[in-house]
């Protein structure tokens, strides 16, 4: 680690503090920002340059099984995308430094390379199922550089339902609390309210319970707010991908607003009738309700891969693209990988990119709507350089549209002349302190003293896809990681996670569930304590 | 020793079970108890004395055996490793450009392969303890290979889902069953693509069904939710086996109400976890090759062919000795072997370190046949271990210790 490191007199963008490119000293010691430090500190110089903080994905998929049936799937996409070693780790056979390849789920050490080459230091995934919580980990373990932590699928299970279905909220939050726990995770994550057991909308009963998924919805948002969370509780709503799905997400959001709750790749759900944009009306909801945020789900054009724990969904898409691979994990939703592509000359490929655009600019408030592409769902995370391109550069913007239909964009407000270009320092906003934020990471985001010193710093390139794509230093936790825009260092992440207090009256509940109903014994369920603390409640 | 540390995590077949109490008896673990022969015999054989560390020597002397060879390493990882192990060995291949590949190439590469080509609707152990009410058994008796499979994981079904044996030739299914149903080997593909045009709607005639296919085809169809049980590890020369009932699975999906999945039963010691582990880091399940500085896959290309054609120089064997395919353990002998792993000794390396057994005397995790992680105790702690050893090499592989 490096002891002392003054980045000197970059333009500084750290809107958490305040700063919009203003000319200042960033200080660094023993992995942290710092106030000031003596004149004889070592130095790097930045003027001239940018300097932001190392940027946060609030919703990926980069662990766990699905990931892994994406990778199988694509061998051939991986054999085009190769990805050795960074150079400067491997200098000789027998060297240090991990290769892999990319492809749209990249292998995990190609991962992290990747995305700390693209100034991004911390990482979520967004869904993992508790029962497959120790593979996540290892692959965690082996994606380097980056914080990583993951979002548990919670509330579609027996034991959940038939708590709920009591009328015990507090064992139901318990039993959260306790997963969080058993399997190291950071929040609860909600897939599709009701799984695969839904037979209509939010307010009819679930096959074989009297819990409707409103209630589930309810249920979780309450927990996750009782329990203090740091990021409550994140929700992919019901109906995703379907035309007028806009009823049910705002649906959603009602039964949970009051609380903070978290709505994931919000452009999947922003549909009117006969696949039309309903942006204007979600963005309007958004910006109504201080206590919600999302993250967009852009959809970028080019290959992807459909990899989720929405059962439905992909029941839907086999019809056209095929059985994908599945595997049914209880509570019977299981998880599966599906390629898809996202084409311009596709009618519902082109409302979907348009709807994610018109969100984030119709949208007023970055700190409550930031950037993701659902990765691989939407787009790559290396597509990020792009879409933020797409934010900042109006002329670019509608040079991309003129190539679209121009009946595909009747009515949207984009076809309309929405001007708005995002500035560097909304762009800071929407992949890092905004993020930070609605994370509860405290540390993270920002640049003020205490944080961690995860910083990202840029040529301040007129093309901003090219800017982004190639920071020409970053920092992880104080460490130079990439400089001069080749990875020099890499290192291991933290883990983040949350240990929420929880009564301990619930274990009877569970324990009994797993001798009667599970295929693993109670103690597989348990991970081993994490090498890393736990994140405040 | 406690008594937390005397459950145990069985690695005898792709069941992996978890809920195994051992025994003590004089300070020793003396056996398992366990409703399944398969599973004593494994903790039988294994709860002897733990070797003791190897001297640092040895592990020096491997490095530089495995970075130094004319032609290139080949990294080969035979069953017995813990998830943990796995990663490490994965990593010695990368670094030395090497080959790397698992005991899965010889077993259930075809399989895999079908599974990368086409897709399909994997189930799990749950589907079998929850969902399936209709479970046919192709050509596998799952008593002999995965005793436990209903005993414990569809134990207490309110509603035990119906059975259907089907035999190919020898290859029997398991008695008693609702229904049996006969298939000549040479007649499988055909047997399978009928049911498969049943199950889009082709009336028998058009599907060129036989009458105890239609039954068959029948009850598929009424089922809600069928699960096709095969064996995956003997997919080589039985190709299209695997790939027929994938297709059979998804043409049930695509066809009616009828949700199918499948259950390819694979071995003990954690296999699966090496599949898991080079999909999650290289990209590909098996037949890895380095030798770009990158991954690049050969699947067709097996490791007696590398060996035979000189294109391997050494290699290193991880994991238990006795399960290297006999025909790779042949083709060893012709090259220089660092072997890691318990009985490393048998195998005629040029260097044997030999560690205790996962699971046994080394914890870590292992993987379901169904995809699921479990933990592995250690319950006689103080043996060399796998982990250790392969991490040992892979710290001295630089040359001039250069540190990452």
């Amino acid at each position: 680690m490096t002891d002392r490191l003054r980045i000197r007199g970059g333009a500084v963008y750290d809107p958490a503090n305040g700063l919009d490119g203003d000319v200042r000293d960033i200080c660094i010691a023993d992995g942290r920002i710092v106030d000031a430090l003596p004149p004889d500190a070592p130095v790097l110089p930045a003027e001239g340059l940018v300097v932001m903080p190392g940027a946060v994905d609030i919703h990926t998929h980069v662990a766990g099984t699905a990931c892994d049936h994406g990778r199988l799937l694509t061998a051939e996409a991986r054999g085009a995308d190769p990805a050795p070693a960074p150079p400067a780790l491997r200098r000789a056979r027998g060297g240090a430094g991990r290769s892999g390849t990319g492809g749209p789920v990249p292998s995990t050490f190609t991962t992290g390379y990747r995305y700390a080459r693209l100034g991004y230091t911390t990482v979520f995934d967004a869904a993992v199922e508790p029962i497959l919580a120790r593979r996540a980990h290892a692959q965690l373990d082996d994606t380097p550089i980056v914080d990583a932590g993951m979002y548990l699928l919670m509330g579609n299970d027996d034991l959940y339902l038939r708590l709920l279905e009591s009328g015990d909220a507090d064992a139901c939050r318990d039993y959260a609390a306790w997963l969080l726990h058993a399997a190291g995770g950071y929040a609860i994550k909600i897939v599709n309210p009701g799984g695969h057991r839904c037979r209509g909308g939010l307010d009819e009963a679930v096959e074989g319970f009297d819990v409707t998924p409103r209630r589930i919805l309810e249920s979780l948002a309450a927990a996750g707010n009782v329990l203090g969370l740091p990021h409550p509780i994140h929700v992919h709503a019901n109906d995703l991908g379907r035309p007028s799905n806009v009823d049910t997400t705002l649906a959603s959001m009602e039964t949970v607003s009051g609380r903070r709750a978290h709505f994931a790749h919000l452009q999947f759900h922003a549909y009117g009738p006969g696949w039309s944009s309903a942006a204007r009306r979600v963005a309007e909801y958004l910006d109504g309700h201080p206590e919600l945020s999302a993250d967009v789900g852009q959809v970028m054009f080019g290959p992807a891969m459909a990899l989720t724990a929405d059962g439905p969904l992909l029941d839907r898409l086999r019809a056209t693209r095929g059985p994908g691979l599945r595997s049914d994990f209880d509570p019977g939703a299981g998880c599966g990988a599906l390629p898809i592509r996202y084409a311009e000359s596709s009618p519902v490929s082109a409302l979907q990119w348009v709807v994610g655009l018109e969100l984030l600019l119709l949208a007023r408030d970055p700190w409550r709507l930031v950037l993701s592409t659902d990765h691989p769902n939407g787009g790559g995370f290396q597509a990020y350089p792009d879409l933020i391109r797409l934010l900042m550069d109006r002329a670019f913007r509608d040079e991309m549209l003129q190539r679209l239909d121009p009946d595909l964009l009747a009515g949207s407000a984009l076809a309309d002349g929405l001007s708005r270009e995002y500035g560097l320092g909304e762009i800071a906003i929407v992949t890092r302190a905004g993020p930070a934020r609605l994370l509860g990471l405290s540390a993270k985001g920002h640049l003020g003293p205490g944080a961690d010193a995860d910083v990202a710093i840029y040529e301040p390139l007129a093309d901003r896809a090219a800017m982004f794509a190639a920071p020409r230093h970053v920092l992880k936790a104080g460490t130079t990681i990439v400089r001069d825009g080749e990875i020099v260092r890499s290192a291991s992440g933290r883990r983040l996670h949350v240990r929420p207090a929880y009564d301990s009256g619930v274990l009877g509940h569970i324990e009994r569930h797993f001798s009667q109903h599970a295929t693993i014994a109670f103690r597989s369920a348990v991970m081993p304590p994490l090498r890393d603390p736990p994140q405040e409640a | 020793m406690s008594l937390a540390a005397l459950s145990a995590t069985c690695l005898g077949c792709g069941c992996t079970c978890d809920d195994i109490r051992l025994t003590e008896a004089g300070g020793r673990v003396a056996a398992a108890e366990i409703d399944c022969e398969l599973g004593r015999g494994w903790f039988g054989q294994r709860v002897s004395t733990a070797p003791p560390p190897p001297l640092a020597g040895a592990i020096e002397e491997a490095a530089r055996l495995l970075r130094r060879a004319e032609a290139r390493p080949l990294v080969y990882l035979a069953a017995g490793l813990s998830v943990e192990a796995q990663r490490v060995a994965v990593e010695i291949a990368d670094r030395l450009e090497g080959f790397l590949d698992s005991i899965t190439a010889e077993t259930a590469g075809p399989l895999l392969l079908a599974l990368q080509r086409g897709g399909g609707s994997l189930a799990t152990l749950g589907t079998l303890r929850h969902r399936a009410d209709l479970v046919v058994l192709w050509a596998v008796r799952p008593e002999a290979t995965h005793p436990r499979l209903f005993s414990r994981f569809a134990a207490g079904r309110d509603h035990p889902p119906g059975m259907i044996a089907v035999d190919v030739g020898p290859e029997r299914g398991p008695r008693p069953a609702d229904l049996c149903v006969v298939v000549a080997p040479e007649e499988e593909r055909d047997a399978l693509a009928a049911l498969a045009a049943l199950a889009r709607g082709a009336s028998e005639a058009a599907a060129g069904a036989r009458p105890a296919l239609t039954d068959l085809g029948a009850r598929l169809a009424a089922a809600r939710h069928a699960l096709l049980v095969f064996d995956g590890e003997t997919s080589v020369g039985r190709e299209g086996r695997a790939e027929g009932i994938l297709a059979l699975a998804e043409s049930l999906n695509d066809g009616g109400p009828t949700r199918c999945t499948v259950l390819p039963l694979r071995g003990g010691g954690n296999r699966c976890g090496a599949d898991a582990v080079l999909t999650w880091q290289t990209g590909y399940p098996l037949a890895v090759d380095f030798g770009r500085g990158y991954p690049t896959y050969a699947p067709r290309r097996r490791v007696v062919d590398l060996v035979g054609h000189g294109l391997v120089g050494v290699a290193l064997v991880a994991g238990e000795a006795a399960s290297v395919p006999p025909p790779v353990r042949r083709a060893l002998e012709s090259i220089p072997v660092v072997a890691v792993g318990p009985e490393a000794d048998r195998l005629g390396a040029a260097i044997a370190i030999r560690t205790g057994y996962a699971g046994i005397h080394e914890g870590g995790t292992a993987v379901r046949l169904d995809g699921v992680p479990l933990p592995l105790a250690s319950v006689i702690p103080g043996a060399a271990s796998a982990v250790g050893t392969l991490q040992g090499i892979a710290d001295r592989l630089a040359d001039g210790g250069e540190t990452p």
